[in-house]
């Protein structure tokens, strides 16, 4: 089904490309980034964005494809970001193919925005369409007012990219040894009883902004089983599956305006979510002893992801603070996440000399363990598409999301030219 | 005979108005000209800094009056940093703050974003949000400083002090135009009342029977910048579907 629905659009739009000029669009980017650790240099990157679209009042196309070339010329990254047809009509449009479908109103944070997978494989560094994945898919909305009702298939699911072994970003793996991961059971078939299937309800008014979104999904992050256990002249050696599982989704987001701020809030229940139980020496010690079947190394609960977020201009300057807490319901003392979990982000931003300089920051602040990410940059603005940024990526902290990378700060600059 | 008193009264204060009309209604008269239930336009935006550098900025516009409200979409052509961002507007009659949105193709989202700045400008211009609005005559205090030929055009020259203490302008100065009740010219004063800005029209013409203003210039003349804002391809009182001020157009565009 897949195949078939990109097969569709390819042919669609291949057609329509041979009788019409499309609009080539797009953006060509240079980045280098430096560790403060050490002074290597950590990113070279050279990339080539491009998008191109053609259409008319009742149908339009757009592909994006792109290129990376990391380091030195012998190493190129070639792929599609989206790849779509649209069919309008008065009250309805219709779009068929591979493309990035982003719901909620959180920034930053993904709760309520659960169809398009991230590519995490350089952490949340990326820019934020480079790090939502593209999915193949059939997607219809429909128009009232200043309503409108979306759904979406997914006929074939598409997991988060986590960073390779042995990259910077690779994330600490939290069991007491080094583990084998065998993938075998990670992809899932395409079929029509392992697609996916999402709804949402959007309004905008002068009162307030709301969604209401609604899926039968396979959770983006897998949680790993046990796959085998064996004590060997080295120690235990542990090798795990990563496996995706099912999971229903209900939730909705909102934004209020208030006296010339914005109220924002969000929240989603994750019903039969699969979470890692933690695993420390000793247990593992007791289940390689033990002559027992391989215990399942992971608990289904309900999970509950909200936000509440404020966004104000104070003085010139915009600022954006954002609360979230992640909630297990009917917690159990041996799993790896706690009870609850918060999160803070925050965000200021102000240009000078008529939006040709800008200042930014934005702060990722993990509560619960004391970490944070901060990510401070300036850029200017030559006019004419033509920007450039300089900026720094310093993580705090010893544990935690962001901790974790503690040795990863790094400086880094970016020219970039929109065409 | 009491009816006779009455009809004599508004015809003497009517004939008197004309002859010696006060500041305010001046004002009304101009927030009160016509301009047409719908306005097409493409607009170029040119800032020019104080060393002659200089930037544009491409727009397609949308206006809509809906009697106590008014909804205006922008959509942004170049520069193509900028390609495919949209913004829009509802302001209302009644003095409620308008409600904006934005949407940024690089997050593919549509936001609403805080609008109680309406000292801030637009797009780094010269020209406030405030600016680009029609401001209410309630708002302000107004006096008749003179009469005066401007450009050719007899001319009104209305001052302005805003009645709330916050506002970003100690004063403006404006020249209106007698009989057309278009402002040919204003000058702005900042909070210490030195002169911050003059607005000067270009060209006022009128098509389909309404006058409008296709070309105009801010000057800062304290920084010695300037943004010439001309529209192109006005089309007054064509139809514009209500469906066109949504999330929907805003993410796709018109073509």
């Amino acid at each position: 089904m897949n195949q078939f629905l990109k097969g569709i659009s390819l042919s669609l739009i291949s057609f329509a490309a041979l009788w019409a000029m499309p609009s080539l669009n797009g953006y060509a980017r240079h980045y280098s980034g430096w560790l403060i650790n050490d002074g290597s240099q950590a990113v070279l990157q050279n990339t080539l964005n491009l998008e191109l679209s053609d259409g008319n009042g009742k149908f339009a196309w757009k592909a994006n494809p792109y290129i990376y070339q990391y380091n030195s010329s012998d190493s190129l990254k070639i792929g599609i970001r989206q790849l779509y047809l649209d069919y309008y009509r008065e009250n309805f449009d219709l779009r068929i193919g591979h493309q990035q479908i982003i719901w909620g109103k959180a920034d930053g944070v993904f709760i309520t925005d659960i169809i398009s997978p991230k590519n995490l494989e350089e952490f949340l560094l990326r820019d934020f369409e480079e790090i939502r994945s593209g999915v193949t898919s059939a997607k219809v909305s429909f128009y009232r007012g200043s309503g409108q009702l979306d759904l979406v298939w997914v006929p074939q699911f598409t997991a988060t990219k986590f960073p390779e072994d042995g990259s910077i970003w690779a994330p600490t793996k939290p069991f007491p040894v080094e583990p084998i991961i065998d993938y075998d059971q990670e992809n899932i078939a395409p079929s029509l009883e392992n697609s996916e299937i999402f709804g949402r309800y959007a309004l905008m008014s002068s009162t307030i902004d709301f969604e209401l979104i609604g899926g039968y999904a396979w959770d983006d992050n897998p949680v790993y089983a046990l796959k085998s256990l064996q004590l060997t002249q080295d120690g235990p050696e542990l090798t795990l599956q990563p496996r995706h599982h099912r999971l229903a989704i209900g939730g909705f987001a909102f934004n209020k305006p208030i006296s010339g701020w914005v109220l924002r809030g969000e929240s989603a229940l994750y019903m039969g979510k699969r979470l890692q139980l933690a695993m420390s020496p000793d247990q593992l010690q007791s289940l390689v002893q033990s002559a027992q079947p391989l215990p399942s190394i992971s608990l289904e609960k309900n999970y509950i992801h909200s936000l509440i977020a404020f966004d104000l201009n104070l003085l010139g300057i915009d600022m954006s603070t954002q609360i979230i807490q992640e909630a297990i319901l009917d917690y159990d003392e041996s799993l790896m996440k706690e009870e609850y979990e918060y999160m803070a982000t925050l965000m200021l931003r102000e240009t000078f000399f008529r939006e040709t300089l800008s200042l930014e920051l934005f702060t990722y602040i993990g509560i619960n363990d004391g970490d944070a990410l901060l990510r401070p940059k300036i850029g200017y603005d030559f006019g004419n598409g033509l920007g450039f940024t300089l900026g720094a990526n310093i993580f705090t902290g010893d544990n935690g999301m962001f901790g974790q990378y503690d040795y990863n700060d790094m400086l880094y600059a970016k020219i970039r030219a929109d065409f | 005979m009491k009816k006779r008193i009455i009809g004599l009264t508004i015809f003497l204060a009517l004939n008197l108005w004309a002859q010696n009309p006060d500041g305010h209604s001046i004002m009304m008269k101009v927030y009160e000209r016509p301009t047409g239930q719908t306005i097409l336009s493409d607009l170029t935006m040119s800032l020019t800094n104080s060393r002659g550098d200089l930037r544009e900025r491409t727009i397609q516009q949308f206006l809509k009056d809906f009697g106590d409200h008014e909804k205006k979409i922008m959509f942004f052509k170049a520069p193509a940093d900028v390609r495919n961002t949209s913004f829009m507007n509802w302001s209302y009659d009644s003095g409620q703050d308008d409600d904006q949105w934005i949407y940024l193709p690089a997050l593919k989202k549509v936001k609403r974003i805080a609008s109680d700045s309406k000292s801030d400008y637009f797009m780094g211009s010269d020209f406030t949000y405030d600016d680009l609005g029609e401001r209410h005559p309630d708002k302000d205090d107004h006096k008749i400083l003179r009469e005066e030929t401007l450009n050719g055009e007899n001319c009104y020259v209305i001052e302005s002090r805003p009645k709330d203490d916050d506002n970003m302008y100690s004063h403006t100065i404006t020249w209106i135009i007698k009989d057309k009740w278009i402002g040919l010219k204003k000058e702005f004063y900042d909070e210490d009342g030195e002169h911050l800005k003059t607005l000067n029209i270009q060209k006022y013409e009128q098509i389909s029977g309404y006058w409008v203003i296709p070309i105009m210039e801010m000057h800062n003349v304290q920084k010695d910048h300037r943004t010439r804002i001309e529209m192109k391809n006005i089309k007054i009182n064509q139809a514009v579907d209500d469906g066109i001020f949504t999330e929907r157009m805003m993410q796709r565009g018109v073509r």
